[in-house]
């Protein structure tokens, strides 16, 4: 599976939590899933924003296209001027979140990495400078 | 990894992700204001997605096993959302209620109680701390404490009722998680807590509150104190000499004997300048008249098309979504019995059986006064002055917890009178103030049993069965009509009145002396009632109950309701008996009328008074339209709305100057038509800054053109094309969320009528539960309507299903189950609680 099909795969993974699941849980298993589907790069982040952005609005916008009642009354109250607005919002900040938690984890990992190789590297420098001719 | 990647400061990179995850996840937990913890809110699993309620599929009955059932209670909830609740004995059937209820109400229930209990602050925090305040004060937590200890020891079958009723709700309760708790706990985020008897206590007192308190002496105590008492009887009658009054007989007069114990003699207190009310509780409005009412008649079977009486019955309340209201079946052995509840009592309030059925509309007799009392505070528990001796008052430790913040803690005082609910400020006439202790006595404060009386109303038989019910009921005092399948009808103002003598108890009394506290109460035998009455009905509408006062006997502060609604429903009644037996459909329309006497008995003379006035062409246009009304109240007349805003600026115009809103109660509308009718026999009050009669044609001109100008300005603003608003589009009726939540309420509905029409709608007030019943073939036949739906949840399609027909006037017909069980065809869902072994 090329990175991609492995991003969508955990972008569906993390709409799929975000229905069953209460938010939180659903942020703990897209982070604990990102770093194996997941690579970092420096344009990946805002490419999973915004379809996973897509994904959740998909989502909760099936959800109200069956009842929305209250969604209209809760958008009544806080004056939003139409309930779409409230799976905007929510897709908005589940996307926000679930991103941001699967990008600190990607972070972790690397920054795991660095430091592995920044021991390794001491530790052949240090080899080598053992074994160096003096 | 990219090589771009590489070359970051990548700690930095971690640090501000780690930051802002942190940062937008801690956003999503936490309240914001008025705005929830968003993570939990909006969340699909847990949030508001969760109450989109689908309509109910599929018949396979949803059972529940649960413990302490004696057997098992079967609901099955029809389509208009109605439970049946069918059990083997009265405790399951008050578990069965107790379960269908909540199921539907239950943040209504627990919202209602904590207002009466001034618990409001644990829920929405300390912008609701003075509300409890008051609450607290009120003294209703103690009245409801004392209630169900008088229950336990005096009526136990009743208390394992409401223990019955608890259990049902809190099965309910238990039966939820977070995620499925009601949306407003969400919003608000509360959680329920578990239902208790004394809750059930709590909201009794609330009714009786809501139908008897006002604090009207406080305005009639400073009138007293710039006009006299021959003026303020003018002014202010306690009985009217016009309108139809509920019985066409007397009552049956107390003896001698019977008014030995009649001591109740305070005189009025004087003061040296008026009370301040900017102080008045805020949670009660300063009067009621005109607004809380209701109708209810009933015609004998003798005077009927096929033969059984009929009885109609619409409570005029504050209209909320939830509703009030909450329509049920309720069977078991020796009881079927269909119609209102209140969420939170057990039994049915209005309604009807297989035999029998019963209206009620409120009596609007006086039982709350207030006295001021003399305290001297030198010592820890203050002493107040009473009957020349001071005696030693008590003090009740209340705790106000509120949400974020630390509890507050209050003291009430309490007399022997009641508790000290209220200090005003007295303005002296000499410039200086001082504060005056107001003690409560309130027959709402003494225990009583109206859980056994509705209990045998439920089962009654015959009138008659009725009536004895109905002999131990205390509060709110209510006018019941009554009527049975033999075709008897009757009528009794049943309640705990105290005897009274003229005027007492309008005013505040003095607390220092003796006299004037009433102990003895008006005898049952003694109370406005009729049984078969000749004429052939009974109609009630608040109004007097008789054409003179009967000793003993006093409105008081309260007053009466607008008479003219009754006297409307009795001319309509008697009106259609001389052509011909009155049909059941005739009986349904007249709930609907819109007809205003006020307008018919008053837009004549005021026409006359403004022929000759120099018009412009609108207000020529509105004057023509006027000339041409047939005075009815209709939703879209605009005759009606420039009546209606024509009578009211007049109204103010004429008191305004001499009874300012800020310290007195002006006379009633009823009050000023009869004097404005009577004008030609000199009656006209001279008062001062009240216009002389003889300005009061110039007064009308006046006011018209101001009428006009006001409804153009009002269509202006609207950016409406028609010249004048209609009715319905000036006036309308909202019915808001019980929590004032906009979106979850409905706002200005397009209605006709007003406070003195039968159909008494007015801005957030009117017929709450629309009801008529009869017999046909022996079989109970009902129809009823309430603005809003069975469901208290916002997501239901059971919501506000009812409006529409409400708003038009139609009725329903109830799924009474007499024999057998609700048919499939009617069927919602089926509920089977089990007993757990």
């Amino acid at each position: 599976m090329n990175h991609l099909m492995r991003e969508f795969a955990w972008i569906l993974l993390s709409t799929l939590c975000l229905a069953l699941l209460p938010w939180w849980q659903c942020v703990i298993i897209s982070a604990v899933t990102a770093p194996v589907l997941l690579r970092l790069t420096e344009r990946g982040f805002k490419r999973r924003l915004v379809f996973l952005f897509i994904s959740c609005m998909i989502m909760l916008i099936s959800f109200h296209s069956s009842r929305s009642a209250v969604s209209t009354a809760i958008s009544k109250l806080f004056k939003l001027p139409h309930f779409s607005i409230l799976a905007i919002l929510s897709a908005g900040c589940f996307s926000l979140v679930i991103a941001l938690a699967a990008e600190s984890v990607l972070w972790a990992k690397y920054s795991f990495r660095k430091l592995g190789q920044k021991v390794n590297l001491r530790t052949k420098q240090k080899t080598f400078a053992r074994s160096a001719p003096k | 990894m990219s090589e771009r990647l590489e070359k970051r400061p990548y700690l930095l990179r971690i640090l501000g992700t780690w930051g802002v995850f942190l940062l937008v996840a801690v956003l999503l937990s936490v309240r914001l204001g008025p705005v929830p913890p968003l993570g939990e809110f909006l969340s699909p699993r847990t949030g508001y997605l969760r109450n989109e309620l689908s309509p109910a599929k599929g018949k396979k009955p949803n059972q529940l096993k649960v413990a302490g059932l004696r057997s098992a209670i079967n609901i099955s909830i029809d389509t208009r959302g109605v439970p049946h609740v069918v059990a083997d004995n009265d405790l399951d059937l008050a578990f069965g209620q107790g379960f269908a209820t909540a199921r539907d109400r239950l943040w209504q229930m627990e919202l209602q109680t904590a207002a009466t209990a001034g618990r409001v602050s644990e829920i929405l925090g300390a912008k609701a701390i003075n509300f409890d305040i008051e609450q607290r004060r009120f003294g209703f937590l103690a009245a409801a404490e004392a209630e169900i200890d008088f229950l336990k020891k005096n009526d136990p079958s009743q208390h394992e009722i409401l223990v019955a009723y608890a259990e049902g709700v809190n099965t309910y309760i238990q039966s939820l998680t977070p995620a499925t708790y009601p949306i407003e706990y969400k919003l608000l985020g509360s959680q329920p807590e578990p239902w208790t008897p004394l809750k059930s206590a709590l909201f009794h007192k609330q009714m009786t509150w809501t139908l008897t308190g006002s604090l009207d002496d406080f305005k009639f105590t400073n009138t007293l104190q710039k006009f006299s008492m021959a003026e303020i009887e003018n002014l202010f009658p306690e009985f009217y000499s016009a309108g139809e009054p509920i019985l066409d007989k007397n009552v049956v007069q107390m003896s001698t004997a019977e008014l030995q114990g009649f001591s109740s003699a305070a005189a009025p207190l004087q003061l040296d300048g008026l009370l301040n009310l900017s102080d008045a509780p805020r949670s009660k409005k300063s009067s009621t008249s005109g607004t809380h009412g209701s109708n209810n008649w009933v015609v004998d079977g003798t005077h009927t098309t096929h033969g059984y009486p009929v009885l109609a019955n619409d409570p005029h309340l504050d209209l909320k979504l939830p509703s009030i209201w909450y329509e049920i079946q309720l069977t078991a052995p020796g009881v079927n019995v269909y119609g209102v509840s209140l969420p939170g009592l057990p039994h049915v309030i209005i309604g009807f059986n297989e035999n029998v059925s019963w209206g009620i509309t409120n009596a609007g007799v006086d039982v709350l006064d207030w006295f001021a009392m003399k305290f001297d505070k030198s010592k820890p528990a203050p002493r107040y002055l009473h009957g020349g001796q001071w005696k030693t008052s008590q003090i009740r430790k209340e705790t106000i917890k509120v949400k974020g913040e630390l509890p507050r803690l209050i003291d009430v005082v309490q007399t022997h009178i009641g508790p000290v609910a209220v200090e005003l400020e007295l303005e002296k006439k000499n410039g200086g103030t001082s504060t005056l202790p107001l003690a409560m006595k309130w027959t709402g404060h003494s225990p009583s049993n109206e859980f056994k009386v509705f209990h045998n109303l439920n089962r009654a038989r015959t009138v008659r069965e009725m009536k004895n019910a109905l002999r131990s009921y205390e509060a709110p005092g209510q006018n019941f009509v009554l009527s049975d399948k033999t075709g008897s009808i009757g009528y009794i103002q049943a309640g705990r009145y105290p005897l009274r003598k003229p005027n007492h108890g309008r005013f505040v009394l003095d607390g220092t002396v003796a006299a004037g506290e009433w102990n003895e109460f008006i005898p049952f035998t003694h109370l406005p009632q009729s049984w078969s009455p000749e004429r052939g009905f009974l109609a009630t509408a608040n109004q007097q109950p008789t054409r003179n006062q009967p000793i003993g006997y006093a409105s008081g502060d309260w007053g009466f309701t607008s008479y003219l609604r009754g006297t409307r429903i009795h001319e309509s009644i008697a009106g259609l008996l001389e052509k011909s037996p009155l049909t059941i459909g005739a009986l349904m329309q007249l709930q609907n009328d819109v007809l205003d006497l006020r307008a018919k008995n008053l837009l004549p003379l005021f026409l006359n008074w403004t022929a000759e006035q120099k018009r412009s062409a609108n207000e020529e246009k509105a004057f023509q339209l006027l000339k041409n009304w047939n005075y009815e109240l209709s939703s879209n007349s605009v005759a009606a709305a420039i009546w209606s805003i024509w009578w009211d600026v007049f109204h103010d115009s004429v008191w305004e100057k001499a009874f300012p809103q800020t310290h007195f109660r002006s006379p009633s509308e009823d009050r000023t038509m009869e004097l404005l009718l009577e004008s030609s026999t000199g009656e006209w009050p001279d008062i001062h800054n009240v216009p002389k009669f003889s300005v009061l044609p110039q007064l009308a001109a006046t006011t018209f053109s101001r009428t006009i100008e006001t409804l153009q300005l009002f269509n202006r603003k609207k950016g409406s094309a028609s010249e004048y608003p209609a009715w319905g589009e000036l006036r309308g009726t909202s019915i808001p969320h019980l929590a004032n939540l906009s979106g979850f309420g409905l706002e200005k509905l397009p209605t006709g009528g007003s406070g003195n029409t039968v159909n008494a709608l007015t801005e957030k007030h009117g017929p709450s539960w629309r009801m008529v019943v009869t017999w046909v073939d022996a079989q109970t036949k009902a129809w009823g309507i309430y603005p809003g739906g069975q469901s208290g949840h916002v997501g239901s399609d059971l919501y506000a299903n009812m409006k529409d027909q409400w708003l038009k006037g139609e009725l329903d017909e109830l799924f009474f189950v007499q024999q057998g069980t609700l048919k499939e065809t009617l069927t919602r869902e089926r509920i089977v609680l089990e007993k757990k072994q």
